[in-house]
């Protein structure tokens, strides 16, 4: 087989290209962090077509402010944030912040070695995308992304104590449902 | 973005989990992708002052311009005012005019310099013209003047054909000279046609009655020609008509450029198109032709 040699060996080469606009790169850039940040995208926006729509709007702002990227940080860490943020103006646009469900505060005991075993991305993801907008936005960024309470009151334009407080209601719905999965039978979950 | 202090077993499990996770875009991902960066593809901000390739256009640009303002200049300044279509005679003959009178300064300054340390005599102006007929002595010695006085012969072929055959008034020479020096006394220039010149004539007759008998003298006269008297009079005449229909002149059609062209090719490096049948217009025309009648008469004396 014909092995394909890389356009750009490094990450600063690929830089370079794209900063002189070069559409082959734009193409090596897509292929290799496309997965990724639909990824990202899809936790943001629970709905697949919208996150690769956001996917898409985040590279154009990528091949767009790739002028304004410093080299001293993660390239990676910079689209990852591109994306992100995307991904918020997309539920600002479109999502209300403070959806709120009732439910009962009752710690759940979750076997969380049994999780990490017998739970893929997927099911992670599907259960993540059954939480309301502002929870599951809220615990992106505080569990995954790290941003602390200040930030994301910050970005999404809320108050600490409305950040907080949607966390905690986020991890018991997770739990919850994470519970759920776990007492369903092996089979009816893989059919789900 | 700091961690919070409070990590809790859940966070951890999706952050191992969904941190680095990845799916699979679609196919025409890419393509819809390109097709809407050309969709929205920004407009080009073009920044002249910084683009070198633009800078070169711009400066043959800017050359243009400034050869075609330094044309267009060239041009509006030899735009002869007409009247009802005619040619203005004062404005066509003023450079011709502007040149015999430079030449007669000219031979004035010479001989006045070469006259220094002789006799000088002194003859009032009644008018302008006595000015010009201004007479003047110039010794045996003085063989450049011959030259200066040849050369303003020359000169003034162009302007008073019609004097040549004409005798010359104030040459005297005094007899008791040798045979050699008379060959100096021919000076071809010294022509009159205005007859109002009686009164100099006297004065010079007496001027020369009392120079020293050792001394030869010759009193030349330089007179202004009578078509260069008529041209000013004509041109004084035809300024006034300027003057009161000054208020609709017709502007000449502009010039041929490409004939102007041609000529400067020719060698004629300031040639102006106020008179285009006049071939010595140019500088470098002009210095070619006085070259020129030079070196003929230099071969005709040999």
């Amino acid at each position: 087989m014909l092995r394909l040699i890389p356009f750009f060996s490094t990450e600063a080469q690929l830089i370079a290209a794209l900063k002189r606009g070069e559409s082959r790169a734009h193409k090596v850039l897509y292929e290799r962090f496309s997965g990724k940040m639909l990824a990202v995208c899809t936790r943001y926006c629970a709905n697949r077509d919208d996150a690769e729509e956001v996917m898409l709007d985040g590279f154009m702002r990528v091949f767009e402010k790739i002028q304004q990227f410093r080299e001293d940080g993660s390239f990676e860490g910079w689209i990852r944030r591109v994306m992100v943020t995307e991904s918020l103006m997309f539920l600002r646009k479109n999502k209300q912040w403070r959806q709120e469900i009732s439910l009962e505060e009752i710690p759940v005991e979750l076997d969380y070695a049994w999780a990490d075993t017998s739970l893929n991305e997927n099911d992670l993801l599907r259960v993540i995308n059954q939480l309301p907008d502002g929870y599951r936005t809220v615990f992106n960024l505080y569990a995954i992304e790290g941003y602390n309470h200040a930030e994301i009151a910050d970005m999404l334009g809320i108050s600490e104590g409305t950040s907080k407080s949607q966390l905690s209601r986020a991890r018991l719905l997770l739990q919850a449902n994470l519970k759920k999965i776990e007492q369903e039978p092996i089979l009816q979950r893989r059919a789900s | 973005m700091k961690k919070q202090e409070e990590s809790q077993p859940i966070d951890e499990l999706f952050a191992r989990k969904l941190g680095n996770a990845s799916l699979s875009p679609s196919p025409d991902g890419f393509e819809r992708l390109q097709a809407r960066m050309s969709e929205t593809q920004p407009e080009v901000r073009v920044v002249v002052w910084r683009n070198p390739a633009i800078q070169r256009y711009m400066a043959v640009a800017a050359c243009l311009l400034l050869g075609c303002l330094f044309g267009w200049l060239y041009l509006q300044s030899d735009s002869v005012p007409t009247i009802k279509g005619e040619q203005v005679a004062g404005s066509v003959n003023k450079p011709q005019k502007h040149k015999l009178e430079q030449t007669v300064d000219k031979v004035e300054e010479t001989v006045s310099g070469e006259k220094a340390n002789e006799k000088s005599l002194q003859v009032g102006g009644e008018n302008h013209l006595a000015a010009v007929n201004k007479p003047i002595e110039i010794t045996k010695k003085n063989k450049p003047s011959k030259n200066v006085v040849g050369r303003l012969s020359e000169n003034g072929n162009s302007t008073m054909p019609a004097s040549e055959n004409e005798q010359p008034v104030l040459a005297q020479i005094p007899l008791h000279e040798n045979k050699t020096k008379t060959a100096d006394t021919t000076l071809p220039v010294v022509k009159t046609i205005n007859p109002v010149n009686v009164s100099t004539e006297r004065v010079v007759e007496n001027t020369v009655k009392r120079a020293a008998p050792v001394e030869r003298v010759l009193t030349v006269t330089i007179e202004e020609p009578t078509s260069l008297v008529a041209a000013r009079q004509v041109a004084k005449k035809e300024s006034s008509t300027i003057a009161a229909s000054a208020e609709t002149p017709e502007k000449e059609p502009k010039g041929n450029l490409w004939q102007q062209v041609r000529r400067i090719k020719q060698g004629e490096v300031f040639a102006r198109r106020d008179n285009p049948g006049n071939e010595d217009q140019g500088l470098l025309g002009r210095a070619y032709s006085g070259l020129k009648q030079s070196f003929e008469k230099d071969k005709s004396e040999k």
